[in-house]
């Protein structure tokens, strides 16, 4: 009886594997193998024309990490990342916040906030290129409106950064705003009552009652955020090409560069795996950060 | 209801072995190698600006029944494009446009057709003896030719003519003057010079220094100068100019700096002769009449050889396609596109009705006798990458001079001993 019921469990079992097998071919041709096959790439000598490769062990990753590029490129990339995202979970939550506030008119103030993000990002960089062009861009235009000088917004090192830190802003905001709002409504009314009869209002509710419970949403967001931050490549590449000289080349503009400015694709391979480490060990930390209380939820 | 379960699950479990077994399918026919493109049109993958646009237009119809599509983009882009495509031996570039480091690069690669055979089979066809030797020289490679010459193009000194009578000054003469002029002139409404340092227009605006002033790029062991003092005294120069460049001048582009000038906004800086015409575009331009040109400060600056070339993996006729560029190249359509670029014919060079026409013309012989062309290896497009990075930084003054050269020569040698081009 037990073996009759075990092999009805396992022919059940069998008849669902070619429900698995379609995603199980795509995840592979199109994750699974590419990061195999630059794994692989990076372990050699490989550039574009040339006629064969050879394997040469780390040697890549060891003259990466002895590069200065390199570790301006991560500077680069991490101050990116957390000037950006900090400012942007802060705004967005603020934004989150007002919008849980409104009595009427928050769908359509969430909307319209929300176009920035759907805008295609090259499309978003080159407007924003115009917006932030010497002499003839709107940013000059208003600044010189008010007879203040303009600064060099593409060309000098320091405001290049910051006017990719907006950009960034401007189009990733409301992606935060969104979700923590959304998380914002599915919070229970009677948590934030009884956190007002304790005596809790304005920025204590905010930081003992509704961050706490927002920090599932808090943690995707900053999640993907910080993986989207990372590879962010088309505002800069439109924006600055990474310049003037390296001041705003992140890891992923390097990453190009390398592959299809130098044409060293091993090297370039070798690139793109240290950025995914780098990726995966932020990534974890912020779990291990948000969930330091609740060890073990994931 | 077990049952209708049992074969409802049996029944998606076949269509699904179905729906795996033809996407099976699909991705292994996908994944096989490219099939032939005849019958579908000859492409070309071209950089854009006002003559390559003409010759575009013009290799449309050159040729009856060979129709073409022509996908013409910014100059890096095309690079871009180009190196991707062919380094992978797909056969969906035909034809595509480059410069003297593209086509030696390729040409090195195996990327291109030779096209010597062609050369001799249809020279008087299509009177290629025409050509000058100056420019078939610029798309050869190891003995072979791997390209037709579109154009010769360098950079002449732009000024604005007017702007200088009314300070007294005369257009400058070497680099003292250069700076002199740039300080008098220079103020917020007006840059004092245009500089393009965007992506590979630092190494055409730093060539022109480093030439003039400095010892060159690379000796002729291939090692590199370009940090010599010399060279430190050059790019210091060139800092001291970025004072009087508009601001954003290293993300400005050829496009930009051309607007610069149409618009009022820029004094004086190198331009190249293929913009020349856009000063004077009604629809584009407020300094019509009020641009003139000489031979750069000190020459020595760039030159190049636009040209087109045959991808080796193109599945069409490569007959066709040789006819088709030497068509598009005619000396008719020369002469008619003269007014937007150096013709690489020596007939319509010598054509006097021609020389009287365009005011650049009589700066263009004594520009082009001192102008020089970059270094000729085929790594030199790839080492331009790291170099010019390190040259903005000096300029900007995020890094010192001398430091950031050393760093440049340092990573170039180090690239070039990896690509082993010390062994050759």
């Amino acid at each position: 009886m037990a073996s009759t019921h075990r092999r009805s469990r396992l022919d059940r079992r069998r008849s669902l594997w070619p429900f698995v097998v379609p995603s199980a071919l795509i995840i592979i041709s199109v994750q699974i193998y590419p990061l195999a096959y630059a794994l692989y790439l990076s372990f050699t000598d490989f550039y574009l024309g040339a006629a064969s490769s050879n394997f040469i062990g780390l040697q890549n990753y060891v003259s990466l990490l002895a590069q200065d590029r390199v570790w301006s490129a991560l500077r680069v990339t991490l101050s990116l990342v957390v000037v950006s995202i900090l400012i942007e979970f802060v705004l967005g939550l603020l934004l989150a916040l007002a919008l849980y506030k409104l009595v009427r008119g928050a769908k359509l103030f969430s909307t319209l906030m929300f176009v920035p993000y759907l805008i295609t990002p090259v499309v978003a960089a080159l407007f924003l290129r115009w917006v932030f062009a010497s002499r003839w861009g709107l940013a000059d235009a208003l600044i010189a409106s008010m007879n203040i000088f303009p600064p060099d917004w593409l060309g000098a090192p320091s405001w290049a950064f910051v006017t990719l830190v907006v950009a960034d802003i401007w189009q990733f905001t409301p992606f935060i705003m969104l979700i923590l709002f959304a998380g914002l409504q599915g919070i229970n009314p009677s948590l934030l009552e009884a956190g007002r009869i304790d005596g809790a209002s304005g920025a204590r509710l905010v930081w003992h009652v509704i961050l706490p419970a927002l920090r599932p949403q808090i943690l995707f967001v900053l999640a993907i955020r910080l993986m989207d931050a990372f590879r962010t490549f088309d505002s800069i590449y439109v924006l600055t090409g990474g310049g003037p000289g390296t001041a705003t080349e992140t890891m992923t503009l390097y990453t190009y560069m390398l592959a299809f400015k130098q044409l060293e694709v091993g090297r370039a391979s070798a690139m793109g795996v240290l950025t995914l480490l780098v990726v995966t060990g932020l990534i974890l930390m912020v779990i291990s950060v948000v969930y330091r209380r609740d060890k073990g939820a994931f | 209801m077990q049952r209708t379960s049992k074969s409802l699950v049996g029944r998606l479990a076949r269509t699904g072995t179905m729906l795996a077994g033809a996407l099976a399918i699909v991705m292994a026919t996908s994944a096989g190698p490219a099939t032939a493109q005849d019958g579908k049109p000859v492409r070309l993958v071209s950089h854009r600006y006002p003559a390559l646009e003409f010759y575009a237009e013009k290799m449309k119809s050159a040729l009856p029944g060979v129709a073409v599509t022509t996908d013409l983009m910014p100059n890096a882009q095309a690079a871009e494009l180009q190196t991707i495509t062919l380094s992978s031996g797909s056969d969906s570039i035909d034809i595509l446009w480059g410069n003297d480091l593209t086509i030696t690069n390729f040409a090195a690669n195996g990327w291109l057709e030779p096209l010597d055979e062609f050369f001799e089979k249809y020279k008087d066809e299509f009177k290629l003896d025409d050509i000058a030797p100056a420019a078939l020289n610029a798309v050869s490679y190891n003995g072979k030719k791997y390209a037709l010459p579109i154009l010769t193009n360098t950079m002449l000194f732009a000024y604005r003519e007017d702007v200088f009578k009314d300070k007294g000054l005369t257009p400058p003469a070497t680099f003292e003057d250069y700076e002199k002029a740039a300080k008098a002139l220079h103020s917020p409404a007006m840059a004092g010079t245009v500089m393009t340092l965007k992506g590979e227009g630092t190494m055409n605006e730093a060539h022109w220094y480093l030439n003039a002033i400095g010892d060159g790029w690379f000796d002729k062991d291939g090692k590199p100068v370009f940090n010599s003092p010399n060279g430190v005294k050059a790019i210091e120069t060139m800092k001291r100019m970025a004072q009087f460049a508009p601001r954003g001048y290293t993300a400005n582009g050829n496009d930009e700096s051309t607007i610069l000038f149409q618009q009022g906004a820029a004094a004086m800086g190198l331009q190249w002769l293929t913009r020349t015409g856009a000063m004077e575009n009604p629809q584009q331009s407020r300094v019509i009449g009020k641009m003139n040109w000489v031979a750069p400060p000190g020459g020595k600056q760039i030159v190049v050889a636009d040209s087109y070339a045959i991808s080796r993996f193109s599945s069409k006729n490569k007959d066709t396609l040789f006819r088709l560029l030497a068509a598009t190249l005619s000396a008719a359509n020369q002469r008619e596109g003269s007014d937007r670029a150096v013709p690489t014919r020596i007939s319509v060079l010598q054509d006097p009705e021609l020389q009287q026409r365009y005011r650049y013309y009589r700066v263009l012989v004594p520009a082009l006798q001192n102008a020089t062309s970059f270094p000729k290896f085929p790594e030199f497009k790839e080492v331009s990458e790291l170099v010019s990075r390190r040259i903005v930084q000096a300029v900007t003054g995020e890094m010192p001079v001398q430091q950031a050269l050393d760093t440049g020569a340092k990573e170039a040698e180090e690239f070039l001993t990896r690509r082993g081009f010390y062994k050759r």
